[in-house]
């Protein structure tokens, strides 16, 4: 996958990640799809962003005797899923041209091309 | 390295590259993610390893942390302060740089060394055996024995020859990606964002 693509997913899928609930930096690593790549250094900084911007909050609990950060969904972050959800339609009025371009590619193809 | 290893290393190339809330907030997040690694089966080398290298978070924090607007003013007094110890700090930089500059050079020479020598020995091979060769039927008067050890050396040499100019192209080729390589590094190293590690 296109890596501009991939930046554009990763955050919805972090947020997709915390709707079955409250989650932490690894558990949410290993329920993104591996197809994303999303590796520990690339998610610090998306988790911050969307703390800042309120679309998720934290809390610490003690886990085996140490702390550990818990990331909840909140309002604003579960509208900004929708908003993505409802903005895929034009998305895919984008995809169905690309994809009717791609079909008609073997026919352009000739020897003079 | 170990874990202990791993965070003293994050937190000494954070501090005064990134604010103190912010390294120690990098630092927790870090450390959990061992731990986490660790409780999942892995051993502690290889949880540090998958983390990655200090260094690198470090560029990254440093890189991509949020600053402050600066006032116009201040932008100025900064860029002028900027130049004066660029100025300043010539004797000591333009040194490193053109040492390293020539050492740039002087490694790229070595590498076209390898080609230059194929070229020369092969350019000798074929112009030996292209005499050889047509030189052989003048030694006819003389001797038949010796013409035909003549151009026989001749076809060898410049069987020799060819298989050196093929030998040669072949090394130009790995060369030239070598080259390239060598000045893409080194103009990377130019647009590196830089961070002091401790």
């Amino acid at each position: 996958m296109d890596s501009q693509m991939k930046k554009g997913l990763i955050e919805y899928s972090v947020l997709a990640a915390l709707a079955r609930g409250d989650s932490y930096g690894y558990r949410i690593i290993k329920d993104c799809p591996p197809v994303l790549e999303l590796t520990l250094s690339t998610l610090y900084p998306i988790l911050r962003r969307m703390e800042t911007d309120g679309r998720v909050s934290t809390y610490q609990q003690t886990h085996n005797g140490r702390a550990r950060k818990y990331y909840r969904l909140t309002t604003a972050g579960r509208a900004s899923m929708r908003a993505f959800v409802s903005d895929w339609q034009d998305v895919e009025t984008v995809y169905h041209q690309i994809e009717a371009a791609a079909a008609q590619l073997p026919e352009l193809e000739g020897p003079n091309r | 390295m170990t874990r202990q290893d791993f965070l003293l290393r994050l937190r000494s190339g954070l501090a005064g590259n990134v604010p103190a809330e912010e390294a120690a907030r990098l630092v927790d997040y870090y450390d959990e993610m061992i731990l986490d690694l660790m409780e999942d089966g892995r051993s502690e080398a290889d949880a540090v390893a998958q983390v990655g290298d200090p260094n690198d978070l470090v560029y990254a924090a440093a890189g991509t942390r949020p600053l402050p607007a600066p006032s116009p003013t201040s932008t100025l007094t900064r860029r002028r302060w900027r130049w004066t110890l660029l100025i300043l700090g010539a004797p000591l930089w333009g040194s490193l740089l053109l040492a390293a500059a020539c050492i740039l050079l002087s490694a790229d020479l070595i590498l076209w060394c390898v080609p230059l020598t194929g070229a020369g020995v092969s350019f000798g091979f074929l112009l030996g055996g292209a005499i050889s060769v047509i030189a052989s039927p003048l030694a006819v008067s003389g001797a038949w024995a010796l013409a035909l050890v003549e151009l026989g050396a001749g076809f060898i040499l410049l069987g020799l020859g060819m298989i050196v100019v093929w030998l040669t192209v072949q090394i130009t080729r790995i060369c030239w990606r070598g080259h390239r390589a060598l000045f893409q590094w080194g103009l990377a190293q130019l647009g590196r964002s830089k961070a002091v590690i401790a």
